[in-house]
C-alpha cells in the first residue's frame, strides 16, 4: 500500500486538475468589483455628505434647516405591559445622538473605500462628530473619546488623539481574533492589548507597558477569543474552552468558564463558571451581579445572554445585538435595524427603529 | 480606473486565472463553487487594483483561501461534503491500486472541514512551507502544523488501515 501523504498529494492534483476552464473571468470579475466599489461609495458618500454638508452649506441654509429633535431617556425603570415601537430621528453631526435609555453613539464605524473603515466619532468638547483622519482596523477608542489606538502592522502599536496626534507608540505585537480590538479601561487610564503568548498592559500616565506571557491563555480561548475590562479597571476577562471536550474545527469551543486576570500582576485571580464570554467592558452590571455574555451554539450561531457573575446561571431569553448595561441597570442592544430597552432581568420594556442613515454603520456607544 | 491599470488587470486574469481555478477546485471539488470563489476574490482585487497590482497574486490567493477557510464559520453554511463511508474499492493490480486510493483519499479530503483542506492544499498543491502557509492564512505557523496534523489523522480514521503508512509533512 501506498504512502497516505502520497496518495494525498495526487488526490490533491486530479482535484486541481478537474478545474473547469477559464471563461470570461475577468468580464465577471470587473463587473462584480465595479459593484464592490459602487458599495463603498455609496455608503462612504451618504455620510462625507452628511459630514461636509454643515460646513459647505451656507449659513442661511443651514439656519432653515428644522432642528434635530433628540431622543429623550426614559425617566425610570417600569416594566410595561407591551413594548413600545418607535422610529428614531435622522441622524445629524451638529449634536450627540441619543439612544433609548440615554445612551450616545460616540463612533460610527462605515465602510470605507478599498476594504479599509472610516470613522465618524462625537467631539464631546464641540457636541458634534467629525471624520477622523485615520483608518486602524480595529480601533481602540477611550471611554472619554479622547484617545485611541490601533496596530501599525509592524509590531507597534500607536496611541493618538483624534486630530491624528502620536501620544505614544508601544512596542507590541498585538494579535488579531475575531472581535479582538486594543481595549480601554473603563476609566481610560490603561490599554489592554492581546499578544500572542498573552496580554500588555499600558498604562497611559507613566507611558509604559508590561506584557504577561501566557501561553495557557490563547490555548485555552474558546472560538470567541478576546479580552474585556471588568469595572474596576484594574482586572480583564477572557473565555476558556471546556479541555475535556474534543476540539474540532467543525463545531464551536464549549466554553467552560469566563477567566479573571490581574491587569496589575498577570496572574489568574478567579475564575467564573460560564457558558459564554464576557460580550464587552461595558457588558458587567452596575450591581456587580450580572454580566451579558455571547453564547455559541455548536453552528457558531452567537446570542447574547445575561449570566450570574456568581455561578454563570443564564436568564432571560437570548438578546440579539450588541448589548451594554446602563448606569441605572437597564440593557440596551442595538441590532442592525432595531434599538431595543430591556429591564436588568430581560423583559423588553421598548423597541426603537434606527435611522437608514445607520444602515452599513458599527455603531460604538457611550451610557451616560 | 486607468487603462493601463485595465490592461494589466485583463493581462493578469488571462496569465493567472487557470492557475487560480485550479486551486479553488483543489479547495471546492466543484466546478461551480470554484469559479464563484476565484471570481469572488478578482472582483475584490480589481477593485483595489491600484492599490495591489504589484502584488497581485499573492492578494488573489490570500482571499481564496480565506474566503473559502471562513465560510464555514458563518452560521447555516454547509461547506463539508458528507461521506458517510469511504467506498470500498475492489482490489486489482498496482495502478487499480494506484487510482483506488486516489479517488478513496479524494473523497476523504472533501469531507474535511475547509480550514483543514485548505492546510492541505497550500501543502501539497502549492509546495508551501508552513511559515508561508500560516501567512497566507492569516494564523500562526503552530497553527497550520495542528491543522495539518489533525486533517491527517481524520483522513487516516477515514481511509482505514488500507493506506497503512504516514510520513511526515514536509
Amino acid at each position: 500500500m501506498r504512502d497516505l501523504e502520497e496518495s494525498l498529494r495526487d488526490a490533491v492534483l486530479d482535484l486541481a486538475d478537474g478545474a473547469p476552464l477559464t471563461e470570461n473571468l475577468a468580464t465577471v470579475a470587473r463587473a462584480r468589483g465595479r459593484r464592490i466599489r459602487r458599495r463603498r461609495r455609496t455608503a462612504l458618500g451618504a455620510f462625507v455628505v452628511v459630514m461636509f454638508a454643515a460646513v459647505a452649506v451656507p449659513y442661511v441654509a443651514l439656519r432653515r434647516e428644522a432642528p434635530q429633535p433628540v431622543v429623550e431617556p426614559a425617566p425610570t425603570v417600569t416594566v410595561t405591559p407591551s413594548v413600545l415601537t418607535r422610529a428614531l430621528p435622522g441622524f445629524s453631526i451638529k449634536s450627540p445622538y441619543r439612544l433609548p435609555g440615554g445612551a450616545t453613539v460616540s463612533m460610527l464605524t462605515l465602510p470605507g473605500a478599498d476594504d479599509s473603515k472610516m470613522y465618524v466619532s462625537l467631539d464631546r468638547s464641540t457636541g458634534r462628530y467629525r471624520q477622523l483622519a485615520f483608518a486602524y482596523d480595529p480601533l481602540g477608542m477611550s471611554a472619554d473619546g479622547k484617545l485611541f489606538a490601533g496596530s501599525t502592522g509592524s509590531g507597534k502599536v500607536r496611541v493618538l488623539d483624534a486630530a491624528d496626534r502620536t501620544v505614544d507608540t508601544i512596542g507590541v505585537r498585538m494579535q488579531f481574533d475575531i472581535d479582538s480590538k486594543p481595549e480601554w479601561s473603563p476609566d481610560g487610564s490603561r490599554l489592554l492589548l492581546p499578544t500572542p503568548d498573552g496580554f500588555a498592559v499600558y498604562d497611559v500616565a507613566t507611558k509604559s507597558h508590561r506584557v504577561f506571557e501566557n501561553s495557557a491563555i490563547r490555548y485555552f480561548c474558546p472560538d470567541l477569543c478576546y479580552f474585556t475590562w471588568l469595572p474596576n479597571g484594574r482586572e480583564v476577562a477572557v473565555g476558556r474552552r471546556d479541555d475535556n471536550v474534543p476540539r474540532s474545527e467543525a463545531r464551536a469551543a464549549v466554553v467552560a468558564s469566563a477567566d479573571i486576570y490581574s491587569a496589575d500582576t498577570g496572574k489568574l485571580v478567579r475564575s467564573i463558571p460560564m457558558t459564554g464570554v464576557p460580550a464587552s467592558t461595558d457588558a458587567w452590571s452596575p450591581d456587580g451581579r450580572s454580566v451579558l455574555v455571547r453564547v455559541q451554539d455548536e453552528d457558531f450561531s452567537t446570542s447574547t445572554r445575561i449570566a450570574d457573575t456568581t455561578t454563570g446561571a443564564l436568564r432571560g431569553d437570548p438578546i440579539s445585538g450588541q448589548a451594554l448595561f446602563l448606569g441605572d441597570g437597564r440593557i440596551l442592544a442595538i441590532g442592525s435595524r432595531h434599538a431595543e430597552l430591556f429591564t436588568a432581568d430581560g423583559i423588553p420594556l421598548e423597541e426603537a427603529t434606527l435611522p437608514r442613515q445607520f444602515n452599513d454603520a458599527i455603531l460604538t456607544v457611550t451610557r451616560n | 480606473m486607468r487603462q493601463s491599470l485595465e490592461d494589466e488587470f485583463t493581462a493578469f486574469v488571462a496569465a493567472r486565472g487557470q492557475s487560480l481555478l485550479r486551486i479553488a477546485h483543489a479547495l471546492t471539488g466543484d466546478r461551480e463553487a470554484a469559479q464563484d470563489l476565484v471570481q469572488g476574490a478578482l472582483a475584490k482585487a480589481y477593485a483595489r487594483w491600484p492599490r495591489i497590482h504589484t502584488d497581485a497574486e499573492a492578494y488573489v490567493r490570500k482571499i481564496i483561501y480565506n474566503d473559502r477557510a471562513s465560510a464555514w464559520r458563518r452560521p447555516g453554511r454547509q461547506n463539508e461534503v458528507t461521506v458517510a463511508d469511504v467506498p470500498d474499492v475492489a482490489a486489482g493490480d498496482r495502478h487499480d491500486q494506484r487510482v483506488a486510493d486516489r479517488i478513496t483519499v479524494q473523497q476523504a479530503l472533501l469531507s474535511l472541514p475547509a480550514r483543514q483542506r485548505a492546510v492541505l492544499v497550500m501543502r501539497y498543491l502549492e509546495d508551501r512551507s508552513v511559515e508561508e502557509t500560516a501567512e497566507a492564512l492569516g494564523c500562526r505557523p503552530g497553527t497550520v502544523a495542528s491543522q495539518a496534523s489533525r486533517a491527517l489523522v481524520k483522513l487516516r480514521d477515514m481511509v482505514g488501515d488500507r493506506i497503512t503508512s504516514m510520513g511526515g509533512a514536509r
